[in-house]
């Protein structure tokens, strides 16, 4: 069994003690708050709430093999196509390559 | 039966309840150096409706700590003057336009207008805009769609109808049912609300910009195709606009600087939905 893990990307009210950050933590003025590979516990949640952090980044266990993988990029490549459908203009190509982009690398 | 007039849709919208009126104090309060927490926390406390809204908020919204919020001024304490705001303007528009019919359904609304106004908290951040503005017009940008609604359902549900079936955008659905669209409606509504007029030009013209010279109007249109584009609140046929580039230039808006954000628009978006029950 690998230890394989991937980031993913949540409100600090939503995460859960024990959970490791994958990404510095800092707040509106710019200063570091928390270090990466720092382990969450309950005080640093509400220290992170009332400093106005909105999102962090966290270390969570990544059980897919690569058949998943493989299947969450499809289904992804499909709901680009799908909500880009139609032409458009160069703008909106624009946005759709910075989201695929996005998506893409999530999923990885 | 003809579809109302632009005119006629106010006159024949009477069961559209009037603005909530904390959520004027707020807006009146953007503009006002010497608005204070103390007439915000007022506000709270002489409606028990509200306060609760909060409190059940903001302990959704910090479900991770041991101890719950049981004041109006903890939750001050805990959350920010910012974020009580934006949770006191989106629960209470969402709770005084709770419709929900077969062919509207007020939380799918909310939950894109509320995608909206995210991105474009976002947005204002990275681009010097304020914030706290940009939130509001986004959360308003589509109430033209609320008044069409009301004053005239069977317009409004042909024009989805037309939509769904033949995957026409809204507006040229509403277009050719009305003669108008919502951004149309949105600012005769807006008007007779009294919003400023800041508000007012982004509601109008979310969908097409490049005529308003006002960077919240261009950064509410970005902001509505950034939500179609991360498919921010589920809605059926989702597709994303097209986009204007003079918008995105007139804001200095790069996807590539600004790209590195999505994931963190997409957390705030899922907690907001969750404080709000949405």
């Amino acid at each position: 069994m690998t230890n394989k893990q991937r980031i993913t990307c949540l409100a600090p009210g939503r995460a859960s003690p024990g959970m490791v950050l994958a990404k510095p933590v800092y707040d509106r003025e710019g200063l570091i708050l928390l270090a990466a590979e720092t382990v969450l516990d309950a005080p640093m949640f509400e220290r992170m709430i009332r400093r106005g952090v909105n999102a962090i980044s966290v270390r969570v266990p990544d059980l897919r093999d690569e058949e998943t993988i493989k299947r969450e990029l499809d289904g992804i490549r499909a709901r680009i196509d799908t909500i880009f459908r139609g032409p458009g203009n160069a703008g909106r190509s624009q946005l759709r390559d910075a989201v695929s982009d996005y998506r893409v690398k999530s999923v990885k | 039966m003809t579809a109302p007039s632009l005119d006629q849709l106010l006159d024949r919208a009477d069961a559209l309840p009037s603005l909530p009126e904390v959520v004027t104090y707020l807006i009146r309060a953007l503009r006002d150096d010497n608005a204070d927490l103390e007439t915000l926390a007022h506000h709270i406390n002489v409606d028990p409706a509200i306060a609760a809204r909060l409190l059940a908020a903001a302990n959704s919204a910090s479900s991770g700590l041991s101890k719950r919020v049981r004041s109006a001024a903890q939750v001050f304490l805990l959350l920010g003057a910012d974020r009580v705001i934006n949770i006191i303007l989106a629960s209470s528009l969402i709770y005084c336009y709770d419709e929900h019919t077969s062919g509207f359904i007020a939380p799918l609304f909310w939950r894109h207008s509320l995608g909206v106004a995210i991105c474009a908290q976002a947005l204002a951040e990275q681009t010097g805009i304020d914030p706290e503005l940009a939130f509001i017009s986004g959360l308003l940008h589509d109430i033209g769609r609320l008044l069409m609604y009301t004053a005239s359902p069977c317009h409004v549900l042909k024009a989805l109808d037309r939509c769904h079936h033949d995957d026409v955008p809204l507006i040229v659905a509403e277009r050719e049912v009305f003669g108008y669209d919502h951004c149309q409606s949105g600012r005769v509504l807006a008007n007779a609300w009294n919003l400023p007029s800041d508000i007012e030009d982004a509601i109008a013209a979310h969908h097409e910009p490049d005529g308003f010279d006002s960077e919240i109007c261009d950064l509410v249109h970005v902001s509505e195709c950034l939500s179609h584009a991360l498919d921010l609140g589920e809605i059926a046929n989702n597709r994303v606009p097209d986009i204007s580039e003079l918008a995105c230039a007139r804001i200095g808006l790069s996807w590539q600087k600004f790209s590195p954000r999505f994931a963190e628009i997409e957390a705030r978006f899922d907690d907001f939905r969750f404080t709000l029950g949405l």
